[in-house]
């Protein structure tokens, strides 16, 4: 029975997706450090193929949906089977793999060709928009079919948020897609803009930090129960929240508040979910002391969860009138920005990426040492570009208050471009080393003996009692 | 499986609510434009122009209604829905990376030639500007760019002029 569980549907196509991610990972990053430099050296911009609007597109679109995005299908496809003892159809699977790459490579073609549609996040011109929804029909049916033809009872919050995460994906995209006139235009793009953030970008690393946690450190997740309470207080609250974009728009007045109440609600299911994570680890903190791949694998899920309580503070505070007014259309959105996605989704994901291809390929991480290496960089790097843009925005709000007009502020700014950058560059260094190691861990032999090891282990880590 | 089905009509049902109470009244909202927002044909192909190029991107054309722009930088009367009515799609933009442009007609010069320089090539105006020079434009696009730019004028300050000038 352990034979057929290596050699099942889903392993082989995750395997491919994780790879997939990572090289995306540092292309994309490579190309915000690009455009981090053009924001210095103006000259950069003179082929307007390459000028900072179309790169920051692809930047912006390339982290989400080809990094997060193709790994989280990693995840879906090695995971779902997994948790529901189903199958995933194979050639469908492999297709859906092969169709977001394709998406990928053509939305680059279109945006360095200047083909948008100049809704933010919202970009992709109209027949890529029919693929991604071909995509989304695909993947769900993949993972559904896992569901249905299942044989595990009790279902662990993992496949929760997983499921919950594909469902509101199509949801919200279609939301995103319709173009309408007017304040009502700001209004669902946010409420897509936002709403997929919250509802796929962020749940689905929840999801992923409740497995990864559990199966390096070994020990079961403190309660299950209030895991789902997490999960369902999320779905609540996630999409009223997502309109807090507009709070300095001329949206009605009831919505503003509305959007303002949900955003600081979401402390609620986020003070459950770091009850419940820390409980975890209580006890368990000198595993971070590991030298091994889960260990690495550990370091990175909870740096991931301390940016996420971070950013949920963050997040709640900055919804609040007073304080948005202060910071609105500052470089702290841009901070926000990437502390969110950096923080709450990329970390996890990274965990993920060497949590599982350990246990696809029954190897070990090549070099533990450079591992290390990428795990440093990401932080320093991650802490230092997100504390230079939000001192950058305070200073932009404070120049703000005092009436500094504003062409002495853009001036001002320079010394803080530059610090991005150079934090920036530690990233992008951090994403290459990454890139390298996954991809020769791909080329690598795998070990299936190992690999049943591996996976019988971990049951009891993530077994619902 | 049987009670997770249960659970998935729950979701679906959230998310409806969710949808159906919390964005779609303000769609069906119509509101007759302001002065500002009422555009002519020319002046809808230079906002589509601004869109696609990616202005929005470096540049609000939004004043905040929580006054923090109107009272610290006099930027003028804070933006109304009205002003939106005729935008296809909406350019609010997020960031201020360059000035906001709600009302950037009343603050430079009024001729073509600036306008044409500006935006293909902003350092021969402004020589530590950051932007990026948008040479590639057509000339069709350009002219209406530089259309809708042009009409970009706070509706108030022509009626404070107006009253100085009857008295």
């Amino acid at each position: 029975m352990q034979q057929n569980l290596v050699k099942a549907e889903g392993r082989e196509v995750a395997k491919w997706c994780l790879v997939a991610a990572v090289v995306w990972m540092a292309v994309t990053m490579t190309i915000g450090f690009v455009a981090s430099l053009q924001m210095l050296f103006p000259s950069l911009n003179d082929i307007s193929w390459f000028s900072f609007v179309r790169l920051r597109v692809i930047h912006v679109n390339g982290v989400l949906f080809a990094f997060l995005t193709m790994a989280y299908l990693g995840a879906i496809y090695y995971l779902v089977p997994k948790l529901t003892g189903g199958k995933i159809p194979e050639g469908v699977a492999k297709t859906s793999f092969w169709l977001l790459n394709g998406i990928v490579v053509l939305a680059v073609l279109s945006f360095l060709s200047g083909r948008t549609e100049g809704r933010e996040y919202a970009e992709l011109p109209r027949p890529l928009d029919l693929l991604v929804v071909v995509f989304w029909v695909m993947m769900t049916y993949a993972a559904f079919k896992a569901v249905l033809t299942g044989t595990e009872k009790r279902w662990y919050v993992t496949l929760w948020f997983f499921l919950q995460s594909i469902i509101w994906l199509g949801f919200c995209y279609l939301v995103g897609m319709v173009p309408l006139g007017g304040i009502a235009d700001a209004v669902a793009l946010w409420a897509y803009g936002h709403g997929v953030l919250n509802g796929w970008f962020q749940t689905m690393a929840l999801g992923i930090l409740y497995w990864v946690i559990p199966v390096t450190t070994g020990r079961p997740i403190f309660s299950h129960l209030l895991s789902l309470i997490h999960f369902w207080a999320l779905v609540v609250l996630m999409f009223p929240g997502s309109n807090h974009h507009l709070i300095q728009a001329p949206i009605p007045e009831w919505l503003k508040f509305v959007t303002i109440a949900f955003s600081v609600g979401m402390l609620l299911p986020a003070s459950v979910f770091f009850t419940n994570m820390f409980q975890t680890l209580k006890g368990n903190w000198h595993q971070l002391r590991r030298y091994d791949t889960d260990g690495l694998a550990l370091k990175f899920a909870v740096a991931g969860v301390t940016f996420y309580l971070l950013n949920c503070i963050f997040a709640a505070i900055q919804s609040i009138r007073p304080v948005n007014a202060f910071i609105h259309a500052t470089q702290w959105v841009v901070g926000h920005a990437h502390m969110a996605v950096i923080g709450v989704s990329a970390l996890p994901t990274i965990a993920l990426i060497y949590a599982a291809m350990r246990r696809l390929t029954g190897q070990e991480v090549p070099s533990l040492r450079l591992g290390n290496w990428h795990f440093w960089l990401t932080i320093v790097g991650y802490i230092g570009v997100l504390a230079t843009l939000k001192i950058a925005g305070i200073v932009q709000g404070i120049h703000r208050a005092a009436s500094i007009p504003f062409e002495q502020t853009m001036d001002t700014m320079r010394i803080f471009y530059m610090t991005r950058s150079f934090f920036g560059l530690l990233l992008v260094i951090g994403a290459w080393i990454c890139a390298y190691l996954v991809v020769k861990w791909f080329l690598s032999k795998p070990v299936l003996e190992r690999a049943v090891e591996l996976e019988s282990l971990e049951r009891q880590a993530i077994a619902v009692h | 499986m049987g009670k997770y089905w249960l659970w998935g009509f729950v979701y679906i049902a959230i998310l409806l609510v969710c949808a159906f109470a919390l964005t779609l009244p303000p769609l069906f909202q119509k509101v007759e434009p302001t002065e500002y927002g009422n555009l002519t044909e020319l002046e809808r192909q230079g906002l589509r122009v601004y869109q696609r190029e990616g202005c929005y991107y470096c540049h609000t054309m939004m004043i905040h209604t929580d006054q923090t722009d109107a009272e610290y930088w006099g930027m003028g009367r804070e933006s109304k829905v009205g002003d939106y009515s005729t935008f296809e799609p909406s350019a609010l933009g997020s960031q201020r990376i360059g000035p906001d442009l709600t009302y950037v007609a009343d603050r430079v010069p009024e001729d073509e030639d600036w306008w044409v320089r500006r935006i293909t090539e902003p350092r021969s105006i402004t020589p530590n500007s950051i932007m990026p020079p948008f040479k590639h434009l057509s000339q069709e696009n350009l002219q209406a760019l530089i259309a809708f730019m042009k009409s970009r004028k706070n509706p108030e300050m022509k009626e404070l002029e107006g009253e100085k000038w009857s008295e």
